[in-house]
């Protein structure tokens, strides 16, 4: 049995942190269905599991479910879905679309109860409610292996590593008690793999396959998964279809030249069109450098798909006053060194004087 | 800047062309009428040189010529900078401006419209007015150097002229550098704040002020969509209730179903064994019943035999027992009824004894009326007398005439002052005693007793007289004796009326002298008291009553005691013994109540006891009856239960035959009941609630079904508004947005910042001004007004506020001055400006005043004009005014007549 295991797709999520890049976020996650799509033609795999919250909202368009529907039902093999707890099933939700809208050759697993699968059989454990204190995988028989058995689900498993709000909590050791060669999880956005006792990694969260936000490190992968017999430890391959990447750059300048190698260093970036890049920067503002800045903002927004600069941690460099000495002598001169001496501590006093420098600058141009 | 040549063209008064060509080198005098357009001129040149020429509105229109549709177009050539340019000006219809510079013997073009302007403006200093003509706060250094009419005071004037006269000072000023600096910040500043330190608004708004209301409605926008995206929330849940309400209905329908049909069943099964049940008991019971009937008829039968035996003996015993009983109540009965003669007896004794109590009653008024009678008669005697004496003392009192208490002390002091009078008239009259020798006659001419008297020898006569005593002596002669003449005729005259005065008050008295009249009013006093105990004796003795009533009182007495004689003839002549009837009658009412009490007590013993003895008779007779109605009624049912033809022995024999069948089929009977008992109860009334349960859930199904749908619809219909996604949308416009007003807003609060710095530096640079431009102004006051208001201070524009005389140890306001001296201040001040932009600056520049110094005195004026002279090669003088000939002393002045100029209209 080889199959694809994937989960949160999390399709119409909302990307205001990514700024104006917003809707091509959220279109990236649907190109990186193309991806897994070409991926399981290439694998040869015999179906895909995808383990909740496909959607990330009932209230998303009917548009949206139509062409996530037609992206699916261009498969090879059978796609095997369950409702999240974004996507629970409930009435009036997403699947009532989806049922009459998609192509039967996506399977939309509704029930607890086993489903042949290709090779196996398979245990989904759809959710109905967003919130739910109950065990999804609880209703999971433990049967006699005569075939290749597995199980889909989406939730917390019950350690301490998922803190915060739990929601479905997952035993740990529900592999071993339904005694399945492998249970395919959701919820969990990077890539999570456990040991059962045998050894063998038998449950795994695939991750969301195209990260949503920064600080996602393990996200835009999937998992091709290879069981050769009933018992048998599966093996799991991680593969990246993510293509965006969400790097967040923190740089203290103390020395003239950095914001230049950092200009460089960004210029140099490999696919920028693809990259999301949040900028802060502390430290010292050499006067000279205040160009350096506008370049910055400009090469964020012009290069790269999102760009944030963060400047509020920057001062001007506590002895860089040779260009205030140049201004002319009088109260211009006299406001430039009053604003010297707030800005190390006002935010407002700072950029002021990086005003009256560029104003400076531009009249010496 | 110096003004060579101005020329007007339909310019308010100036309707045609005019052309005024000013001296550079001497002091210019304008002079004219009132009305000949001199201001005019000067106003033509400052809004050439500092308005825009796109400015309109109605001040602009107001330039035109009156009644005239001319458009006002003016030329001015003026050197600056060592460099000559001619400007043209035109507003309105024609506006236009162009700068054109003097070069090679011919005017070049060097600038047009605001770039020509804005030159111009330059090199005053002078700031542009967008779209009106310039207020004097932006004309700059004109500000300083020119005085329109009226506004020889200066306000205070803006940095960029501070600057020029602090760089004059050698203090930190305003090169072209710096200027262009605070331009710029000022114009980046200008495009996020007004010039009063507001956040633009409207149409000139910044972008992120714009941006936020445009936040503003997203924000609205983006809570209806919240709300709508909970409505949908909302709508979900709802759905999943409806759904599991629906689900709930359906399992709730079911189970009726179910539940209705197994009570079908179960009836059926009930029903038939219930019957068979009941047809065996009916035949169990009529068996047993049989075996009881005839067991228990046997029973009854020896019951009732020897129950009638016990009713015979005791019916036999109460026979017996009864008569006696009877006899004795008869006799108790007799003795009751005498007991009840003898109290009847006793009640007409009583009446006896109530009618002699009244005759007790009445003995006793009768006693009471005589006594009162008695004592009426003696208070009504007693009060006669007294009242006789009352009236004798009363009478006597009257015919007393005896004088009260005053009239006597009056009639008194009366007499004593007689008395005295007379002693006095005594002792005032002459008294002439003669005692003849031998017997005379005398006649008493003037004296009393007046006439003739005869004297015996021996004897006197005294002659009394006043003022003289004239007696004729016979043989003598005339004897006059005179005295003093007063006195005595007034002491007759007051003893006259004296005497009138006390005949009148003991007029009423009679004759009576005073002691008599004194012992009359001793005995009225007696009289009086007298009175007086009377009439408290009468009044004791009445004690509020009066005789009238006491008379009538003892009338009424009289008639009940007549009306009670009447009665009892005897009393009249024997009046009853009250105390011995009432001894007797209370005896004899005593002696009667302990015999009723007695006899009471004795009825009362022998009711009770007849009482008892009828309850006996009653019972025992009662009884007799209730046992002979049970003997009839025993030997009826004898007769019945034996009339079945049956004997004893039959009947027995019968009756455990019956009772063996009922045995047999009490088995089968319980045995078909156990089987209907496993059955349950009748489930008939079950199954009936069940059926209308069904019904029941059947519409509640169907209801919830058709609820569930419908909001299917509702929800579906939310759904195609995708509200999550408008949500998405309008969240991440609303960041994207919000990081544009946050840049754009920290951008505008720094520009502020930095141009409210720089103000505040170019405020301690303007106060830093202040000192030596008052130090200059004051000086040149002195020499003007002469040292007595000593010094000027300036406010921080260089506006003059105060002066602080020489005598005085304190400021004195402006407007303590007088007219002229206040003038001579702010000339004082202008000149200051002037000399420092001008001379100290080493720039020339036009000086400009219009009708200045109205009120100065000649003297003064006369110091003004060598100031002007001495300040006339350092700065182009231009003076209007409509008296020439005060600038005459002047050695080098040009003047020019306005009315010469082309004619105003």
């Amino acid at each position: 049995m080889r199959f694809l295991h994937t989960a949160d797709w999390q399709i119409g999520m909302k990307a205001a942190h990514a700024g104006a890049a917003a809707q091509r976020v959220r279109d990236a996650r649907i190109d990186v269905i193309r991806r897994i799509q070409a991926l399981t033609r290439e694998e040869c795999v015999d179906f895909v599991l995808v383990a909740g919250d496909t959607f990330e909202d009932h209230g998303v368009s009917s548009r949206l479910i139509g062409q996530v529907g037609d992206l699916l039902a261009g498969f090879d093999c059978p796609v095997y879905l369950i409702p999240g707890n974004h996507d629970p099933l409930v009435a009036g939700g997403v699947w009532d679309r989806a049922s009459t809208q998609w192509s039967r050759r996506v399977r939309l697993l509704f029930e607890r109860r086993p489903v042949e699968v290709p090779g196996g059989i398979l245990y989904p454990c759809p959710l109905y409610e967003r919130w739910s204190d109950d065990d999804p995988t609880a209703w999971i028989p433990c049967e006699p292996a005569r075939t290749i058995r597995i199980g889909m689900a989406h939730g917390s498993l019950a350690l301490p590593l998922f803190q915060g709000e739990r929601h479905h909590p997952i035993n740990p050791e529900t592999a071993e008690r339904a005694g399945l060669d492998y249970l395919a999880l959701g919820d969990w956005h990077s890539v999570q793999r456990f040991r059962s006792r045998d050894g063998a990694e038998r449950t795994a969260y695939s991750g969301t396959p195209e990260p949503c936000s920064f600080g996602e490190d393990a996200s835009g992968f999937v998992l091709l998964i290879d069981i050769d017999a009933p018992g048998a430890a599966p093996h799991i391959e991680q593969r990246r279809v993510g293509r965006l990447q969400w790097k967040t750059v923190r740089e203290e300048v103390n020395l003239p030249g950095q914001l230049a190698r950092l200009i460089a260093d960004l210029r140099a970036h490999p696919e920028p069109e693809g990259t999301l890049v949040r900028l802060e920067l502390g430290g010292l503002l050499f006067a000279a450098e205040s160009a350096c800045i506008d370049e910055l903002d400009q090469l964020l927004a012009s290069r790269f798909l999102y760009g944030r600069l963060d400047v509020s941690r920057l001062v001007p460099a506590p002895d860089d006053d040779a260009w205030i000495e140049n201004l002319p002598a009088g109260s211009i001169r006299e406001a430039a060194r009053r604003l010297r001496e707030a800005a190390a501590g006002d935010a407002t006093a700072g950029q002021a004087l990086l005003e009256l420098y560029r104003i400076a600058q531009g009249d010496a141009a | 800047m110096i003004v060579l040549r101005l020329e007007v063209f339909g310019f308010r008064c100036w309707r045609d062309s005019v052309a005024v060509e000013f001296h550079p080198e001497q002091i210019n005098i304008l002079h004219g009428p009132n009305g000949s357009g001199k201001s005019t001129l000067l106003w033509a040149l400052a809004r050439a040189l500092l308005d825009t020429h796109r400015a309109g509105g109605r001040a602009v229109e107001e330039l035109r010529p009156w009644g005239a549709g001319l458009a006002p177009t003016i030329v001015v050539e003026f050197e600056h900078g060592g460099r000559r340019y001619r400007l043209r000006k035109g507003f309105l219809e024609n506006r236009h401006a162009g700068l054109e510079e003097y070069k090679d013997g011919r005017f070049l073009a060097l600038a047009e419209y605001e770039k020509a302007e804005d030159a111009v403006r330059e090199m005053l200093l002078a700031e542009r007015a967008p779209r009106e003509l310039a207020a004097p706060e932006r004309w700059g250094l004109a500000r300083a150097l020119w005085c329109p009419q009226d506004h020889l005071a200066i306000d205070a004037l803006d940095e960029r002229v501070l600057g020029a006269v602090g760089q004059v000072l050698g203090q930190t000023g305003l090169d072209e550098y710096a200027s262009r600096l605070k331009r710029q910040v000022e114009e980046a500043y200008l495009a996020y704040w007004t010039p009063t330190g507001r956040a633009k608004g409207g149409k000139d708004a910044p972008k992120w002020v714009q941006s936020k209301k445009i936040l503003a409605g997203r924000r609205q926008d983006l809570r209806q969509a919240q709300m709508t995206l909970e409505e949908f929330h909302r709508a979900q849940k709802k759905a999943r209730e409806l759904e599991a309400a629906r689900a709930a209905a359906e399992q709730r329908l079911d189970h009726a179903r179910r539940r209705v049909e197994e009570l079908e069943e179960k009836l059926a099964a009930w029903r038939q064994a219930s019957a068979q049940a009941k047809a065996l008991e009916a035949q169990w019971q009529a068996r047993r019943q049989e075996a009881a009937g005839l067991l228990n008829r046997v029973e009854q039968l020896n019951k009732l035999r020897e129950r009638l035996g016990q009713l015979e003996a005791r019916i036999r015993e109460i026979d017996a027992e009864l008569p006696a009983k009877q006899a004795a109540r008869q006799k108790l009965e007799t003795a009751v009824a005498s007991l009840r003669r003898e109290l009847e007896a006793l009640q007409a004794d009583e009446e006896r004894l109530a009618s002699r109590d009244m005759l007790l009653t009445k003995a006793e008024n009768y006693a009471r009326y005589r006594a009162e009678r008695e004592e009426l008669e003696r208070l009504l005697g007693c009060a006669a007398e007294l009242s006789n004496r009352l009236r004798e003392a009363q009478e006597t009192l009257q015919t007393l005439g005896a004088p009260d208490d005053s009239t006597l002390t009056q009639i008194e002091k009366l007499a004593a002052e007689q008395t005295q009078l007379e002693i006095r008239l005594e002792g005032a009259l002459l008294h002439v005693e003669l005692q003849p020798r031998e017997s005379r006659r005398v006649e008493v001419i003037r004296g009393d007793p007046p006439g003739p008297l005869e004297v015996a020898a021996g004897a006197s006569l005294r002659i009394r007289g006043s003022p003289v005593v004239e007696l004729d002596l016979e043989g003598f002669g005339r004897l006059v004796v005179s005295g003093p003449a007063e006195g005595a005729a007034e002491l007759k005259a007051k003893l006259g009326e004296l005497a009138d005065r006390l005949a009148s008050l003991k007029a009423p008295y009679g004759a009576a002298g005073l002691d008599e009249l004194r012992r009359r009013r001793e005995q009225r006093l007696h009289l009086e008291a007298g009175i007086a105990h009377t009439r408290r004796e009468l009044d004791a003795l009445l004690a509020g009553r009066t005789p009238d009533a006491l008379g009538e009182r003892l009338n009424q007495i009289r008639v009940e005691l007549q009306r009670l004689e009447a009665l009892y003839p005897e009393w009249g002549e024997a009046p009853p013994d009250v105390l011995q009837l009432r001894s007797a009658l209370a005896a004899d009412r005593a002696a009667l109540q302990d015999r009723r009490r007695s006899l009471g007590t004795e009825l009362d013993t022998r009711q009770a006891e007849l009482t008892e003895l009828g309850q006996d008779c009653a019972r025992l007779a009662a009884e007799r009856e209730a046992l002979a109605a049970e003997r009839r009624q025993a030997e009826t049912q004898i007769k019945e239960l034996e009339s079945n033809g049956l004997s004893d022995a039959d009947r027995a024999d019968r009756a455990r035959a019956a009772a063996v069948e009922a045995i047999g089929f009490e088995e089968r009977y319980r045995r078909e009941l156990a089987t209907l008992q496993a059955l349950g109860p009748d489930p008939a009334p079950d199954l009936d609630r069940t059926r209308l349960d069904r019904q029941a859930a059947e519409q509640e199904f169907q209801s919830a079904g058709q609820d569930y749908h419908h909001h299917l619809g509702v929800l579906a219909n939310l759904s195609a508004q995708a509200p999550y996604e408008t949500l998405v949308h309008l969240e991440e416009e609303i960041e994207r947005l919000s990081a544009e007003i946050e840049s754009d807003r920290r951008r505008a609060e720094a520009l502020k910042r930095l141009h409210d710095e720089i103000a505040a530096c170019d405020a301690l640079a303007g106060r830093a001004l202040v000192e030596p431009v008052a130090q200059r102004a004051s000086k040149l006051l002195a020499r003007i007004a002469g040292d007595h208001l000593r010094s000027v201070r300036l406010g921080d524009g260089l506006s003059p506020e105060s002066v602080l005389p020489r005598d005085a140890g304190t400021e004195a306001a402006l407007e303590a001055l007088s007219a002229g001296e206040r003038e001579q201040v702010h000339f004082a001040v202008r000149l200051a400006l002037a000399e420092l932009l001008t001379r100290d600056a080493g720039e020339r520049h036009l000086v400009a005043l219009d009708d200045v110094l109205v009120v100065t005195d000649d003297g003064r004026l006369g110091r003004v004009l060598e100031l002007l002279e001495e300040l006339r090669p350092y700065a182009q003088l231009v003076i209007l005014t409509c008296h020439p000939d005060r600038y005459g002393s002047l050695p080098r002045a040009h003047f020019i007549d306005a009315a010469s100029l082309s004619r105003p209209r």
